[in-house]
Formats: C-alpha cells, structure tokens, sequence
C-alpha cells in the first residue's frame, strides 16, 4: 500500500483572535482541532454562525493568520505540505469565500479567470484556451464579457468557481456556497460542485444550517471551537435535538409558534398602492401598474424570481424610490409629501443586505441609533428586551462590524425590533440565519403579529410563505397570484425547483 | 450617481485601435503644443484642428458636447474674469480700479483656448481607450505591476463603494436618519453615514487582500500576460508622422516666434 | 508592497473618489462642498504617509478625470498627493493633539496654495482667486470631519488599528 498523505491533516490546531480593547483576553476560536479528510472525498463541516466556519476555511487556505489578525498553533499539511512553514500555492488549495462577489476584481469574467493563470506564471499563449476550457465548464462562456457585478448571485459563484477550477487546486473549501442563492441559483451551484466530486477534487463545504449540501456527505460538527468526529448526515439528521442544540436547525416548535398564532386584523389599510408604476432612471421599467391594499395587522408574504421586482416594490413604501406614475399611501396618508427619515417612524424595513449599515461602536449604541433619531420613550428598556430576543447579550458591548454575518444579521433584526414600527418590511429575513438566528426571528414574528403589526416578508424560502395569512406573487413587475398561502403556492411551477 | 465611471466608448476607428502607448505620447506632444501657442489664432487653430481629429476618430458630438458641457462654465468666468487682472495693450473702457484692454482679452481668449485644447487632449485618450489596456500600457511602459493593480483595483471598485455609499444612505434614513439645518448640523448628521461607508470600505480590503493571496498574487515573480500589447506596424507609422508632424509644427513655430 | 498595503490603497482611492463625486454637502449660499478632503485626511491618520498620499492622488485625480473636470485633473493629483502624504508623516498614527492640529493646517494650507499657484500658472490669476474661498472653507471642514471620523471608525472598527503591522513583509 502507497502512503498517500491525505488531503487535509490538521493536528491539535487551535486559532484565536485578539482582543480589541486591551484589557479582555483574546478570543478563542478554534480549540484543538483535529481533522483528516481523504484525497478525492467530501466534508462538510456544519455550525451556527459565529462558530467559526469562515475562520476555519481562512486557516486551510493558508490565509489565517498570515493575511488577518490572530495566532494560530499546531500542525496543519495540505497533501503534505506543511502549511504553517510557507503559503500554499493555488494549484494545492482554492477557497470559495462565503460572498463570492468580493472574489471577484477584475471587470470581465474571461479576465477574472486568466487572472489566477497569470499569477501562477502559465505561458500566455496557453492561456487562452485554459479560460475558455473553465468558462465552458461552469456555463458561462456566453457571459465572457460580462463584467461580474452584472451576473445574478448564482452566477458570480460559479464565475468564482470556475476561476478556481482554472487553477486545478487539490484541495477546494466551499463558505456556505449556497448563501443567498434562490432556487435556480442554488441548483446551478449544487451542479456544478457535484461535477466537480465526480473528478475526483477533495472538497470541504461549511453550512450553518443542515439543509442543501449538508444532506449528501459526511458531516462534522463545529460547536464551541471543538470539531466533532466526521458521521454521516443520514445519523446525524436521526438526532435532531442534537442539531438543534449546536444551532444548527431551528425546532418545529418555533414555525408552529408562529402558525398557530392569529393575526390581529383591522379594516383600515396600512399599505395601499394606486396603479403604481415605476421606472428607473436611464434604466428598465420594472413595475407595470401595481394595484395591492394590504390591512393593518396582515401577514403577506411576497415573493417571486429573480429580479421580479420584489425590492424594488418594497422600496416604495418607506420612500426610497417614488413611483414614476401612481400613488403610495402609508397609514393613510400619500407619501409623496414625507421623507423616509420621517416615514421611519412608521415603517422598519431591513435591508436585503442590512451588514452594510452598521457603523456603531456598540452593538447597544447601534440598537439606540434609531431610537434616539426618532425620539422614542424608554429607549434603555426596549434595548434590552431586543438584546434578549435575538440573543446578543454576549456581544452588546464589542463593535457590530466585527462580527460573524450571520451575528450582523441579527444585529439589524434587533434595531428594527427595538423601534417596533407598525408596520415591517423584511427583504429575506432569512437569508446566512443559522438554525438558532431561524428560531429568533420567528419567535420575534410570532410576537408582532399577535401585537398586530403589519408584516411584509420577502422571501424566497417556501416554509415561511406558507404561514403567511397572504401570499402575493409578483412576476415581471406584475402581481400575478394574490391569495391565501393554501390557494397559491401549490400551483407555482417554479416552487417545484425550491 | 451623477458621473460617468468610464469614459471608453467602444469603437473601431484607427485612434480606438492604435496602442495606448502610442496615445500617451501623441497626448504627451499635444500637451507641450497646446503650452507652446502664445496667440490666441494659433490656439484657437490647434483646438480646431483637435476637434476635427477626434471627429474623425469617430467620436461622437454627443460625447464631446458631454466634455462641453463640463468645461463651459469655467471657460465662461475665465473669460469674463481674466481680462480685468492682467491689463496690457490699448485701453478699452475703465471702471473704477478695474480695467479692461485688449491685451487682457487676447490672453483670457488664449487661457481658455488652452484649457479647452488639454480638455480634449484628455478626452481624446479617455473616450478611445479601454481602462484595462490603459493600464496594461502603463505596466509596460515600467510602471510596476502591483501598483497598476492598485489602479485598476481602484477603478474596479468605484461602482462597488458608489453604491455602497447609496445603500449606507437609504439605510440610515430608514431609521430616521434626515438633513437638515445648518452646515455643521449636517455634517455631524453625516458621520454616521461616513463611518458606515469606511466600515464597509474596510472590509471589503479585508476580503479582498484574502482574495488576492487566495489567487496567487506575489506567487511567482515570472508572471504573464495572457492578451500582451503588441505594437503593430500602424501603430509604428503613427508614432513615427505623429512625432515627425510635431517637429514640423515646432520648427514652424520656431520661425514665427509670435504665434 | 504588501498585499494589504496594496488592497487598503485602491479602497482608499476609491472612497476618496466617491466622497469627491457623490457625497456633496449643499451650503446655505447654493453651491455644495465634497467630503474628498475628509477620506484623504482619514487614510492619512489611519495607514499613513504613503496610503494617504497615494490614495489622495489617485482618487481626486481620477475624479476630475471622470466627472468632468479633467483640467484640473494633474493638480488635483499632486496637490491632494502631497495634502495626505504630508498629514500621514506628520502624525505617524500617533493621536497627540498638537501634531493632529499642526497635520490640519498644514494639509489645509498646501491645498490651498497648491491650487492658487497652479491656478495661476494654468488658468491666470483670475480662476486661482475664485477658488481661494471655497478650498479654505472645503479643506478645513474636510480635515476636521476627518479627524473626528478616523477617532470613530477607531471605536466601530478595531482591527484598523492593528493593519500597519501586517503591512511589513512576514
Ligand atoms: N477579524 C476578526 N477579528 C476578531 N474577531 C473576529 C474576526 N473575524 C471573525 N471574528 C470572530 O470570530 C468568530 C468566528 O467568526 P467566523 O466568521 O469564522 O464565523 P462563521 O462560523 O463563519 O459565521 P457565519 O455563519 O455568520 O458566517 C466570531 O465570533 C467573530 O466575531
Ligand atoms: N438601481 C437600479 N437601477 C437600474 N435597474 C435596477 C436597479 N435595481 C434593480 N434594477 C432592476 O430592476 C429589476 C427588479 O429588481 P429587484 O431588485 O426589485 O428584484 P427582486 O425581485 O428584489 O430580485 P431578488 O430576488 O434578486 O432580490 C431587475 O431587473 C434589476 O436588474
Ligand atoms: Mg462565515
Ligand atoms: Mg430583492
């Protein structure tokens, strides 16, 4: 028998962040983690957000501590290279980041993948049909000249994969490759990395909840700094009360907290839209007559594909877009006269990508923030009750920007809950929520809408329409199915990809 | 977001297809031309002259009315303006302290000529001339490469940290955040914005320095180029008449030392 | 150069840019100030000389360029240049007060000048003087948001604080 040295050895390997502000010790994030993973099999390593995934992934791929903060020991090989002595090259180990469009800077995609080939010195005449070889590959020959922020989410990771693959790595670590992907996107990707373990690649996916990639290998667990053994998912998915314990899935209990819980409905309109059509400016008309009352207290779930123009509608009703033609009524009253700083007090809306707003120096002065700005009474109480609900006593006092996405997340969740608006929209609330964050946000959901809250919910996950008291499909700027969830959602043809 | 992030209007004239390098240094004599012309008739000829030449490069007016539009208020109080701080030559009117002669005209004419002809100069290169071989050029004329990376990483992210700024706005005023009152009163009102917009700068030079190490940037010192500029024969018959005209044009003007 | 120094440099540049364009303060007698002043003297208190300097260029130059004021282009490239190297070797990252006021002035007052004599020089003596106002007034509220930025950005983001020392080759 030839000694082949697996694909990934780690050995008592511990890593740690330092601390910020002098005085605490640093923080603990891996604790002696021993890992082996065969040339040419699969792992993937499942855990809550904040559990370290993405640092795990950073130490592989040689990046930690090298090109961050931190200080890391113990003894890490890659196909028998030892890592911690000198960088890896890219031919041993490629890394998929968790938001793929950061990985990408260069302005065409056919650039994007000569690039890896350039730095690795291969000789310019072999590079040409290298690129295209990867294009083809991953699909995306016909987007060659595309610049990679035209490409939808789905695409741009399978533009970083290819970039990736062009580069042969031994090794490939996948970031939650499905993060943020709706249906069509996850099942390109899910295509394209299967080809990839047909060919024999050594992979190693992280996913901070037990759906989609997690299903189909073995599966370790991240919990606390400590890497459980490898077992496979089918055991794994037999001991829920474990999962649920490592974060990992959200109980049944929470979705059928939030089912089981009655809308408070009034007659009067909270959101109302006259013949609203809107048209960017030098750019495509996106909503064709939008005709939606929605009453105080409802529950509406909206959703639709891809650039349907679900947060393009939803802008409208804080005014952040003003309708090109038609009218917005909030509470009543047309917003054409008020600001957004001033519908705020109104309407909460989180971000489709909310990390983008945090600036504070504290998780607890970001949740003031808007309290503050809008003048609203005991300011400290709601605070805290909003720490509470979405479990950020821990991290009230340490900088929002520093932590793990799926934290940040639960950070903007919990400046909307402390302003309790009466109104809410969530453009994908779901979206990098581990199974823990999943059972806070629907508990938070259960309670605003036994409190009579108007929920608007963008989703593009089916499980959280369903208990929607209305589903409204919105498909090239038109609303084209408007009901309850059980007349709805069985006759969507594309619900059947999901 | 009220400006253009690429100039670059794609086309096939021969100025499109002629290698950047070679565009440098027609703008480069351009330049020392356009400082040469000390009349106001000479200048004004030269810009005409410009003009012409990138018409024919298949500019489009609607591009170089855009250039227009951008300079004319400049040219416009420099016109006005100038002639009232350099006084020189025949008297025409006096008002008070201020004076109006025709040498003054004749060199605001002759400033904002010049200002115009450096304008098209640039345009010239910019509207003809895909970012990516600009810098390519400069790489191979020795500028290192990790510092034509910064360039055209610098370029690359404009849009990304343009919206990013949108995006920070849109957020604050969701949560109440309004302008109004006095300027210090809007500046502070402003730091939250800013400090988001630097957050988010920040991290994304985070992330993208691991992207960077993560493709195999400093890898090997033999790294190649997979489309490498090539100067065609064209190209060296462009340089060549550009570089022969401008002697002519120099030595002309050697002669008629007053223009 | 390192890969940090690298990416922080092209970021830099680029807010630089977009805090020139996009974010524009309208002052009460009509016209607006840009906020590119505040992200030259933040890159120049938080990365130093050579960030600062760099990215001050490279962002206002580019930024002329781009929106639509490309004869000012090559002044705006050494004069913001020189503003943000100098403010970075000045306060070499250490906050003391003095220093911090001196690295204003002195970066407020090679703007200033450094316009007014190219001006003169490019444009006459009629343009340089309209501008004297305006960059007094720009640079100054430019460097003094800058500085209270950077004390910010210190608080929300404390890894910043640590990036000089990964800027050395291992
Ligand atoms: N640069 C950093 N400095 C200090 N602490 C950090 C840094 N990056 C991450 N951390 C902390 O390390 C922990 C692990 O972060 P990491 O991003 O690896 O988590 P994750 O499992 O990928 O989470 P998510 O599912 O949200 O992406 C978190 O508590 C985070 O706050
Ligand atoms: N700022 C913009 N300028 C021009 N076009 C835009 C802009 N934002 C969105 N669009 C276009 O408007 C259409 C609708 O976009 P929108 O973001 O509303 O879709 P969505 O339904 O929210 O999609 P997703 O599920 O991907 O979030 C898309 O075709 C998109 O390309
Ligand atoms: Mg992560
Ligand atoms: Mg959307």
């Amino acid at each position: 028998m030839t000694a082949v040295a697996p694909a990934i050895l780690a050995r008592n390997l511990s890593f740690s962040y330092p601390s910020y502000d002098g005085a605490t010790v640093s923080q603990t994030v891996l604790q002696h983690l021993d890992l082996q993973v065969e040339a040419g099999t699969a792992l993937t390593v499942a855990g809550s957000s904040g559990s370290g995934k993405s640092t795990l992934c950073h130490v592989l791929a040689g990046l930690a501590p090298r090109h961050t903060d931190g200080q890391l020991q113990g003894l890490l090989h890659l196909a028998g290279h030892d890592i911690l002595a000198t960088a890896p090259s890219p031919r041993l180990v490629g890394l998929l980041f968790q938001d793929a469009a950061v990985q990408l800077f260069n302005t065409t995609a056919e650039d994007e993948v000569a690039w890896g080939l350039e730095a690795l010195g291969v000789p310019s005449e072999a590079i040409g049909a290298q690129v295209m070889l990867a294009l083809r590959r991953f699909g995306l020959l016909d987007l060659r000249h595309r610049a990679p922020w035209q490409l939808s989410g789905g695409q741009q990771k399978r533009l970083a994969l290819a970039a990736l693959w062009a580069m042969r790595p031994q090794v490939l670590l996948l970031d939650e490759p499905l993060q943020g992907l709706d249906p069509v996107g996850q099942a390109e990707v899910l295509g394209a990395l299967e080809l990839l373990r047909q060919e024999g690649s050594t992979l190693l996916f992280t996913t901070p909840d037990f759906g989609g990639v997690a299903r189909s290998h073995n599966v370790a667990l991240l919990e606390g700094g400590l890497l459980a053994a490898p077992a496979s998912a089918a055991d794994l998915a037999a001991h829920s009360e474990r999962l649920e314990a490592a974060g990992i899935i959200c109980p049944t209990e929470a979705w059928n907290e939030l089912r089981d819980t009655r809308s408070v409905l009034a007659s009067a309109p909270a959101l109302e839209a006259r013949n609203l059509r809107f048209r960017y400016p030098n750019g495509p008309a996106v909503l064709h007559g939008i005709n939606l009352t929605i009453p105080r207290g409802e529950y509406v779930a909206l959703i639709g594909t891809n650039g349907a123009g679900k947060t393009t509608l939803a802008r409208h009703f804080n005014g952040l877009l003003r309708p090109t033609m038609g009218t917005i009524q909030v509470m009543g009253q047309d917003t054409a006269l008020r600001s957004t700083g001033q519908l705020a007090r109104e309407v909460g809306f989180l971000f489709q990508r909310p990390e983008q707003q945090l600036f504070a120096a504290t998780v607890r002065e970001e949740l003031t923030y808007g309290l503050r700005r809008l003048r609203l009474p005991d300011a400290d109480a709601r605070v805290e009750s909003a720490l509470m609900l979405f479990g950020l006593h821990d991290v009230a006092a340490s900088p929002p920007a520093i932590l793990g996405y799926g934290r940040q997340r639960a950070v903007t969740l919990a400046t909307l809950a402390a302003l309790a608006p009466s109104i809410l929209i969530l453009d994908e609330p779901t979206a990098g929520l581990d199974g823990r964050g999943r059972r806070q946000l629907l508990a938070w959901l259960s309670e605003r809408r036994a409190a009579g809250t108007t929920l608007v919910c963008i989703t593009h996950e089916m499980a959280l329409a369903r208990l929607a008291d209305r589903v409204i499909v919105l498909h090239e700027g038109r609303i084209t199915a408007d009901g309850a969830p059980s007349e709805i959602l069985p006759h969507l043809p594309w619900e059947v990809a999901a | 977001m009220s400006f253009a992030l690429d100039l670059y209007v794609p086309g096939r004239s021969w100025l499109h297809r002629c290698d950047p390098r070679v565009k440098l240094w027609m703008m480069l004599l351009g330049l020392i031309l356009a400082f040469r012309w000390t009349h106001p008739l000479s200048q004004a000829l030269f810009v005409a002259v410009l003009l012409l030449t990138l018409r024919f490069a298949g500019v489009r007016w609607r591009t170089l009315g855009w250039l227009w539009q951008q300079m004319r208020l400049l040219v416009f109080f420099m016109l006005l303006l100038q002639p009232l701080f350099s006084p020189s030559g025949r008297v025409l009117a006096q008002i008070g302290p201020l004076t109006l002669s025709l040498g003054g005209i004749s060199s605001a004419v002759l400033l904002a000529l010049r200002v115009l002809a450096m304008a098209f100069l640039t345009g010239g290169l910019l509207f003809t001339t895909d970012q990516r071989a600009l810098v390519r050029a400069f790489v191979r004329l020795g500028l290192p490469y990790t510092w034509g990376l910064t360039l055209s990483l610098t370029l690359r992210f404009l849009p990304a940290i343009g919206n990013l700024a949108t995006t920070v706005r849109e957020a604050q005023a969701s949560r109440g955040w309004v302008t109004e009152g006095n300027l210090l009163h809007r500046a502070r009102e402003y730091h939250p914005v800013l400090i988001a917009i630097i957050i988010g700068a920040l991290r994304l030079s985070d992330q993208l320095t691991l992207a960077l190490a993560a493709r195999g940037l400093g890898y090997t010192e033999q790294r190649t180029t997979w489309r490498e500029l090539r100067m065609r024969r064209t190209d060296w018959w462009v340089l060549v008449l550009s570089t022969l005209g401008f002697a002519a044009v120099w030595g002309v003007s050697l002669i008629f030392p007053a223009l | 150069m390192t890969i940090r120094r690298l990416t922080l440099t092209a970021l830099m540049a680029a807010l630089v840019f977009v805090l020139t364009v996009a974010v524009r303060l309208p002052t009460a007698a009509g016209g607006y100030l840009h906020l590119g002043d505040a992200a030259i003297t933040f890159s120049a208190f938080a990365f130093g000389p050579w960030v600062g300097g760099v990215a001050g260029a490279l962002g206002t130059g580019l930024a002329d360029l781009y929106g639509g004021y490309p004869q000012f282009a090559l002044i705006s490239f050494l004069v913001h240049g020189l503003e943000g190297w100098l403010m970075g070797w000045l306060v070499q990252r250490r906050m003391k007060t003095g220093m911090v006021v001196l690295a204003v002035v002195c970066g407020s007052a090679i703007v200033v000048a450094g316009y007014f004599i190219a001006e003169i020089f490019l444009f006459g003596v009629a343009a340089a003087l309209t501008e004297v106002l305006p960059n007094i007034l720009q640079s100054v509220v430019g460097a003094v948001l800058g500085v209270s930025i950077y004390l910010a950005v210190k608080r929300a983001y404390p890894p910043i604080t640590r990036y000089h020392k990964r800027e050395r080759p291992e």
